[in-house]
């Protein structure tokens, strides 16, 4: 796969890179690699859709292929859902939000975080935030 | 072509098993099967087997005798069981061969499966960022469907409180404590709106079944149950499947449900024939979304069909009458098989104090990561 997943401008706000097929149009995301990525073309898509699904990973991932705090102490649940970007696509993220705020429908705006590392590093990945309150908690 | 009976079969009880490996299982189930229909490991003629994390299947071969068989090992995710009786049934029906062998066992670690995201041909990112889970995937999808169809989380716990309630009169079943509808809902939250005890475990097990052609099963006086078709298919475009970094927005078939429109146009049959079904439920909403897909009711119908307890022992179309995975675990490997195995022993008559009367038409179904489905439909002739 790209290296590249996702792109994001000066005020935070990410968008996501894909791939949409040179011959029927078709947008695939992870943007393909190897003796397919000819066959696309880079896109961006939209920066804000609406959430099509969610859940709340209450008990820690296994890590591998986790790389997050899987501590029970210091985990904190995190959301997961598929937003549709455009017409055409979903894309499954990590949501920023009130998990009780949560629902089917609501828009969302794509943002970049920083996810912190069990062994105290940080990676950054990009997620969903509600686009309906300023504050991202 | 031949038809193809099953003639043997045997399990090893699911559950854990300290002290014993998978394999030993496996070894278990396979001579279970050969004592039930009279025969001796030598007069096996093929064998397909399958195990996710137990080893090679092969392995069975020096415990029970090098006798030369060709052994395939047969690796296909959760419907690696499915895939077995599959491939043996094949082999009959093609007159290759007038006995086989269908194997299957697992032993795997407490918790939840931890895939390697490079194995599913996923970026390693996927796996990093903490969505790479069988569990997220199941919750996310049954989610959109209760709000698409209008199923309600009191139906979720009225699945898992019947899979208890079989599993409670299941020998081979691994949780066999009845639990009530309100422990369910309010056992600890695993993935919103699936609890603890909606869910099914990885577990321990293993399954033989022996089929055989006509003329052996006749030969042996064992023409009770005919495996009237099979099946395998999977996802085709835009259907939803586990480990999805995207998905179109346009919502296609399912691999369950091409497999069961192939399994019943083989069989000449339709849903309203099956008299019990065992079908896929790793968690409480794929049992419902598998009522659907497999045809057995419409989307929405299962809120009313759980409350009017038509899938319950007793009820119209009895689902899951061991229990299921929510009962007995999922050792992968073994899984599919247990199914089958449960539709035998219904359509002999031997399901005891959880038998389906009449039953005359039994129908299994095995789905599983990365997105494939497997059909038996079994006939008591």
């Amino acid at each position: 796969m790209r290296d590249e997943v996702f792109v994001v401008d000066q005020a935070g706000k990410a968008r996501i890179v894909a791939g949409k097929n040179r011959t029927n149009g078709q947008i695939v995301f992870p943007y393909p690699d190897g003796e397919g990525e000819g066959a696309y073309e880079r896109i961006e898509l939209p920066q804000s859709g609406t959430l099509w699904t969610f859940t709340i990973q209450r008990i820690p991932p296994k890590n591998p292929p986790y790389v997050g705090v899987t501590n029970p102490d210091d985990y904190e649940p995190y959301g997961v859902g598929y937003v549709s970007l455009g017409d055409e696509i979903m894309i499954e993220g990590r949501l920023v939000a009130d998990p009780e705020s949560l629902r089917i429908g609501m828009p969302m705006d794509c943002v970049a975080i920083s996810l912190a590392k069990a062994d105290g590093g940080e990676m950054m990945t990009y997620a969903f935030a509600s686009s309906e309150q300023d504050n991202n908690s | 072509m031949s038809e193809v009976y099953v003639i043997g079969a045997g399990i090893h009880p699911f559950g854990r098993h300290d002290g014993k490996s998978g394999l030993d299982l496996g070894v278990d189930a396979t001579k279970l099967a050969l004592n039930d229909c009279g025969l001796e490991w030598s007069d096996v003629e093929a064998a397909f087997g399958g195990s996710s994390a137990s080893g090679n299947a092969d392995a069975l071969m020096p415990r029970m005798g090098l006798t030369g068989i060709q052994f395939i090992n047969v690796a296909n995710g959760c419907a690696t069981g499915g895939s077995a009786v599959l491939s043996a049934y094949w082999a009959i029906k093609a007159g290759e061969f007038d006995t086989a062998l269908a194997v299957g066992f697992d032993k795997h670690p407490r918790g939840s499966f931890n895939p390697d995201p490079e194995k599913y041909g996923l970026p390693q990112w996927y796996g990093d960022t903490g969505l790479m889970l069988t569990t997220q995937f199941f919750a996310l999808k049954i989610r959109r469907y209760m709000h698409d169809h209008g199923i309600s989380a009191r139906t979720l716990a009225r699945v898992a409180s019947k899979a208890f309630e079989n599993g409670s009169r299941t020998p081979h079943a691994w949780r066999r404590a009845a639990m009530d509808q309100g422990a369910i809902l309010a056992s600890r939250m695993i993935s919103d709106p699936l609890t603890q005890y909606m869910f099914c475990s990885p577990s321990e097990g293993g399954v033989a079944l022996i089929l055989a052609s006509e003329k052996k099963a006749r030969e042996l006086g064992r023409t009770q149950v005919r495996l009237r078709s099979a099946a395998v298919k999977t996802r085709p475009e835009n259907s939803f499947e586990v480990f999805s970094p995207s998905l179109s927005v346009e919502r296609g078939e399912t691999p369950t449900m091409l497999a069961a429109r192939a399994a019943f146009d083989k069989a000449g049959l339709g849903p309203k024939d099956i008299d019990v079904a065992q079908l896929q439920d790793t968690e409480s909403g794929a049992e419902i979304m598998h009522m659907a897909e497999n045809g057995f009711c419409r989307d929405g119908d299962q809120e009313q069909w759980l409350a009017d307890g038509r899938t319950a022992l007793g009820g119209q179309l009895p689902i899951n009458t061991d229990g299921g995975c929510i009962a007995c675990g999922e050792p992968i490997g073994a899984s599919g098989l247990r199914q089958v195995y449960e539709n035998v022993l219904q359509l002999r008559g031997k399901a005891e104090n959880r038998q389906v009367e009449n039953a005359r038409l039994a129908y299994s179904q095995v789905y599983g990561a990365p997105g494939l489905a497997a059909v038996a439909i079994l006939e008591k002739v």
